[in-house]
């Protein structure tokens, strides 16, 4: 009882403060807000299976990486992909200028082309604004897949807003 | 500047910020899930690399389709060595993760894919190729298991490659409740299922039996097979015959379904059940057929050097079988209860917020349950962090479990409080007005968790759980030792519940 009791204490304490920041990411991922939960309450069973091993230091890098599988997994079911169009994606539009809302707008229609690896490669990057070599802990894979990951995605996106002109800020 | 001339400016701008309507995500509810996880997971056991059907010895040679097969030779099977114990009413201990007690049985794998391949296949359970799947090279293995220190198997399991169909995995089961660990290896047919087609268990010496009796793991030692009704109503047909080799074999016919198992001269033992036509599956299998499966199997020698006997329990009321309606039947008790131990943390906290409660059913170590009723609670202050403080009442009623903290040196898992004396837990025992209370505490940088159990001398117990950043208002150690002291009763029907 001991060893169960300390593992789901700790685990609590980790879990609920990084409960919010994972919602946030697997909604950057998958577009829609109650898929993110579906996807971090998976996540969470499955990092909690394998707490006893976890190094607490790497928790939050393993945890975003149970994440980004769990997405991944989502990604293949065939009602998720019937259900996710580029309407479900983030698009807040409210008391944003015009510019802004059509560039969110675009870049979601983007992004959804972009293959899972892929889309969760750049949120990682830009979004979560992950180093590199975080960005590799989080998918599992070396840093220089998530540079050709990056610039092959980029490059996807580059192409898809081609023909777009819209002022972005930076 | 336009987005195809700097599309990662264009893409580092769109980022959503629309806020979160709130996370569903219940992280208990993730702790309950987990604990499923861990009890399906069984790390990959197997050969080095490529892994298909191997070629094995003569000897293993099996006539599953009623062809002519050679003759086996005599093979002898070794006695072990004497444990100076009983070793039915022994265990192993808990195998800590990253440290893996269970060696890579090659041997075992072999045997199995020769012998219980083509038997699943002819039953209609697998398919030509199914055992047809490769694993990593060993040196990725080693790789693995260096980078993160882990054991052989969770290396695997960490690569993806886990519950391949006829591919043994490293098994565990607790025992004596939780005092001990039954050790061996599983394979099944790699659905992901609660009631896979068929299991093969190969059973390290230790914490069982050789009488048939109820398997599971609620009694202790534990049954390798039964002689009673199980898969229908009707009792099977059991057989149970000593070899001149030393080896016993007992065999149950279900009729829909089949068990059998084999228990060798050195104390070890093989299992396996098939389902067959329990659920109108219409597969097929012989007594017969499964009896030359088993007896063509080899006796594997395992590291028994953690075995040891079981230390016996005090007496406690037993657990509950876990009742599906339980839970429905109990929502009204389980709802009062709660609202009333809500009453009286909100005359201290005024504004509680429930975010979930009812009536739960805690899994115990023999497979069995605790019966309780649990709140979670948002308490009406933040802490550091800046978030609300979480905190949860769980009422325990009588059944499964013993007062006061978990004994030094005890793995018991019939505590509710235990005391992780090597780590920086802090645990008090006291007695309070008649009542029995323990308390555990314990920190991860600045925030700090705590357990205040106490036992009412009529048989229930209630558990105030709370975990806070940085020091809080009345919300110190002697605050919520009193805080829950305060909680009443829960409804319960005392009589019901006298065990």
């Amino acid at each position: 009882m001991s060893k169960r009791e300390r593992y789901e204490a700790e685990f609590e304490t980790f879990a609920l403060a990084q409960r919010d920041g994972l919602q946030r990411y697997a909604y950057y991922l998958c577009g829609d807000w109650h898929q993110a939960d579906d996807i971090v309450q998976k996540a969470l069973a499955k990092l909690f299976a394998a707490w006893p091993r976890v190094d607490p230091n790497g928790a939050p890098a393993y945890v975003r990486r149970i994440v980004t599988n769990v997405f991944f997994s989502h990604r293949r079911l065939a009602w998720v992909r019937r259900e996710q169009t580029v309407e479900t994606m983030p698009v807040q539009s409210l008391g944003r200028p015009q510019e802004e809302v059509d560039l969110r707008l675009t870049v979601a229609r983007a992004l959804d082309r972009l293959t899972p690896r892929e889309r969760a490669t750049l949120v990682l990057r830009y979004w979560e604004q992950l180093s590199v070599d975080e960005t590799a802990a989080a998918l599992g894979c070396s840093a220089g897949t998530v540079k050709s990951q990056t610039a092959r995605a980029m490059g996807k996106l580059r192409h898809q807003l081609d023909d777009v002109v819209i002022l972005a800020r930076a | 500047m336009s987005p195809h001339l700097d599309p990662e400016t264009a893409f580092a701008a769109a980022r959503p910020d629309d806020p979160s309507p709130g996370s569903a995500v219940d992280v208990r509810q993730a702790v309950r899930e987990g604990y499923r996880a861990r009890r399906r997971r069984r790390a990959v056991l197997g050969g080095a690399t490529a892994t298909g059907v191997c070629a094995v010895a003569a000897v293993l040679a099996l006539s599953v389709t009623g062809l002519p097969a050679a003759e086996p030779e005599p093979r002898e099977f070794a006695a072990g060595e004497e444990f100076g114990f009983d070793p039915a009413t022994a265990g192993y201990p808990e195998a800590e993760f990253g440290h893996d007690w269970a060696a890579p049985q090659p041997a075992l794998q072999e045997a199995a894919d020769a012998v219980f391949g083509p038997l699943a296949i002819e039953a209609g359970i697998l398919e030509d190729g199914d055992l047809d799947y490769e694993l990593p090279s060993d040196a990725a293995i080693q790789d693995m298991m260096d980078e993160h220190g882990f054991g052989y198997f969770d290396a695997l399991s960490e690569m993806g490659y886990q519950h391949l169909p006829l591919h043994f995995d490293a098994w565990s089961v607790p025992a004596a409740d939780g005092q001990v660990f039954l050790r061996g290896f599983m394979a099944d047919d790699g659905e992901d299922t609660e009631h896979p087609a068929f299991t093969v268990t190969a059973l390290q010496p230790g914490g069982w039996t050789i009488e048939p009796g109820p398997t599971g793991p609620a009694l202790f030692p534990q049954h390798l097979i039964s002689d009673q009704a199980s898969w229908t109503e009707e009792a099977p047909e059991f057989t149970s015959e000593d070899l001149e080799d030393g080896r016993t074999i007992m065999l149950a016919d279900h009729g829909c379904a089949l068990e059998a198992a084999v228990v060798y001269p050195n104390g070890s033992a093989l299992t396996s059940t098939w389902d067959l036509d329990c659920h109108g599956q219409g597969r097929e299998m012989t007594v017969e057929q499964l009896r030359e499966a088993m007896l063509a199997m080899p006796q594997i020698e395992y590291d028994t050097s953690e075995l040891a006997p079981a230390e016996a329990l005090p007496d406690f009321p037993p657990a509950w079988a876990y009742d599906a309606d339980w839970e429905t039947e109990a929502a009204a008790d389980a709802q009062a209860s709660i609202d009333a131990a809500t009453a009286t943390l909100d005359a201290v906290h005024p504004g509680m917020e429930v975010t979930s409660s009812g009536p739960a059913q805690l899994e115990t170590a023999s497979d069995q349950a605790q019966r309780s009723y649990f709140a979670s609670y948002n308490m009406p202050f933040e802490d550091a962090s800046g978030y609300p403080v979480h905190a949860s009442v769980w009422y325990h009623l009588p059944g499964g479990w013993l007062a006061g903290l978990t004994p030094e040196g005890s793995t018991a898992e019939v505590y509710l409080i235990g005391c992780e004396s090597e780590k920086d837990d802090v645990c008090e025992e006291t007695e309070v007005d008649g009542r029995t209370v323990a308390t555990r505490t314990f920190s991860i940088g600045a925030t700090t968790s705590t357990w205040v159990a106490v036992f009412d001398p009529a048989g229930w117990a209630v558990v105030f759980e709370t975990m806070a950043e940085g020091p809080l208002d009345d919300y110190a150690y002697d605050d919520l030792v009193a805080l829950a002291l305060a909680l009443p009763a829960p409804v319960y029907d005392a009589e019901e519940y006298d065990r």
